[in-house]
């Protein structure tokens, strides 16, 4: 917690009090780790939602307001990614209204989730609980790909496109021309609903579940996958944005405005340094990175708290 | 130094406009109203006065009240899960006590209780029914303790000096994470156990400037406040994109 211990005219010049978070930080710590996410979601091309929002919540902003102003800072960097991606045609677009569609329900149903659980005094747990899966997840397998490739002791087998299995017998199948597709609709509205889901509830845009989805579920071609999955991202955050600014009014925009400026430059950075860089390294780096988050975020779980009682304002 | 010279002309006034009955007791602080603005890091403030009777001085100070619910956290399998909760109904967000000596060196437990001064005798009330398995006193020993730990509680013996025979002063902290609100402060003139007089006034710490704009949208017009969110957010993404396709 933050206990001011002087009123130093110098500290004044570098804290700032967050309008809705209520609570005063220092602007170069948010402008910085705007910065560092940003840098790595340059070089890696992920959308670094699933770091920004742990660490909001480590340095002290209340979680609730942490997942919806990540939702909000994840619109702008989705914009100025997409953008890039439409103009060499890498969007399917009915591809990415199919996805949005389940999007928007799986978000709605989030954000009504995300209230509930705050009445009910889980909201922490449950948020925690999703960035311990997830990030252990995706932590461990971009550890073994990692070693794997750097290793080079396996040659990686071409995915297989158009095996024929249980997915194609589901009913409503549609042509998606730009993915070379025909399947059923109801596989990008599911992938969609769940993403919306954990967009909701753990302030990401779901890119690094989307993605290997669109490649190793549906059989997307991969150049079109980044683009598509960036096109859903933009609009399933922005409807949780709005969602959570009616329903919990957590949205902090001072935050995401301090954390999106530092988070643009750092991208760009990011871009150009991770062109010169060793890959399976790097990657490898991430992932360890990832996993740090999720073993700290764990820990907190179960190791016994200094305190086992604790003050929340009462649900409405 | 201009603070303490304020003090010192408050001071001055203080004493002549005193009358002459001899139970006298006047306060003021040197801000009357606490303003957060973007760089608000909390705030201080100092309340003086002057006593006639020169007894025992002790200034309680109550933040807004609100519904706060404690909870307490039980190990599930191997985590630790909110389990238990208690609701305490119209509490103090802030609350500080200052005095010139320890309370009960010149506080009857009657008069506490009757004023609800110290912890003791704060009016902690639960809303609605608990289950048996519930000890009441430690979830209020549990409020009041993480209430300390936020720096929104405090009680200290000593944090009122008399300067003189007279005068006295106290230091009153605000730290950052303070409540909004208007902000009761009474002031108790003891002499032998007894209430001689008590003067109270209301302190309002309010957010000033784009703080209170921006969480007055985001409050009062929340559609609009998140339909211009992610606007913001679009055109920010934009602009960048365009920026640093040029360079």
């Amino acid at each position: 917690m933050w206990i001011t211990a002087g009123c130093g005219t110098e500290q004044r010049l570098v804290q700032i009090y967050l309008p809705i978070a209520e609570i005063s930080v220092n602007i170069f710590l948010i402008l910085g780790m705007g910065g560092a996410v940003g840098f790595l979601s340059g070089v890696f091309g992920v959308g670094g939602g699933f770091l920004m929002t742990p660490i909001l919540i480590f340095i002290g902003i209340p979680p609730a307001v942490a997942v919806a102003t990540e939702a909000n800072q994840i619109v702008a960097s989705s914009v100025s990614g997409v953008l890039a991606h439409w103009k060499r045609g890498n969007v399917d677009f009915k591809m990415g209204f199919a996805l949005l569609f389940g999007g928007i329900i799986g978000s709605s149903l989030g954000v009504e989730l995300f209230s509930f659980l705050r009445d009910l005094g889980q909201l922490d747990l449950v948020i925690k609980l999703s960035y311990v899966v997830f990030l252990g997840i995706i932590g461990i397998l971009m550890l073994i790909e990692s070693i794997n490739s750097s290793q080079q002791t396996k040659k990686r087998e071409p995915v297989k496109r158009h095996t024929h299995n249980w997915m194609h017998g589901l009913p409503f199948k549609m042509r998606f021309r730009r993915s070379r597709l025909y399947i059923s609709a109801l596989l990008p509205i599911s992938i969609g609903l769940l993403v919306g889901l954990l967009a909701a509830i753990m302030g990401v845009g779901g890119g690094f579940i989307m993605v290997p989805a669109m490649i190793y579920l549906l059989g997307m071609p991969t150049v079109i996958v980044v683009g598509t999955s960036l096109f859903q991202i933009i609009f399933v955050t922005a409807n949780v944005t709005v969602l959570q600014a009616v329903s919990t009014q957590t949205v902090d925009v001072v935050l995401a405005l301090l954390l999106l400026a530092g988070g643009v430059i750092g991208a760009q950075v990011g871009v150009r340094i991770g062109a010169r860089l060793q890959g399976e390294q790097l990657r490898g780096l991430l992932a360890l990175m990832v996993l740090g988050v999720c073993i700290k975020i764990g820990y907190d779980l179960v190791a016994t708290p200094i305190d086992l009682y604790s003050i929340g304002m009462a649900g409405h | 130094m201009k603070a303490l010279k304020y003090v010192f002309v408050c001071f001055t006034f203080v004493i002549t406009a005193l009358p002459t009955s001899g139970q006298e007791l006047a306060i003021d602080l040197t801000k009357n109203a606490v303003p957060i603005t973007a760089n608000f890091i909390g705030s201080e403030l100092m309340l003086y006065g002057a006593s006639e009777s020169g007894g025992d001085i002790l200034v309680v100070v109550r933040g807004p009240n609100k519904n706060q619910t404690v909870r307490r956290k039980k190990k599930s399998a191997v985590i630790w899960v909110n389990d238990k909760e208690v609701t305490f109904l119209d509490a103090p967000t802030y609350y500080f006590l200052a005095s010139t000596r320890p309370i009960g060196q010149f506080l009857t437990g009657d008069t506490a209780q009757k004023e609800q001064i110290g912890y003791p005798a704060m009016a902690l009330i639960v809303k609605g029914a608990i289950d048996d398995s519930i000890i009441i006193e430690d979830f209020k020993r549990a409020f009041i303790r993480n209430k300390q730990k936020q720096g929104l509680y405090g009680e200290g013996p000593g944090l009122v000096s008399y300067k003189g025979k007279h005068l006295f002063r106290t230091r009153l902290k605000f730290p950052a994470n303070v409540p909004v609100g208007n902000y009761n402060i009474d002031i108790y003139d003891f002499r032998d156990g007894k209430i001689i007089n008590k003067e109270s006034t209301v302190l309002p710490i309010q957010k000033k400037g784009i703080e209170a704009q921006v969480y007055n949208f985001a409050h009062k017009h929340s559609l609009t406040y998140g339909i211009v969110a992610i606007l913001v957010a679009a055109m920010a993404g934009w602009l960048a994109s365009v920026m640093f396709r040029k360079v």
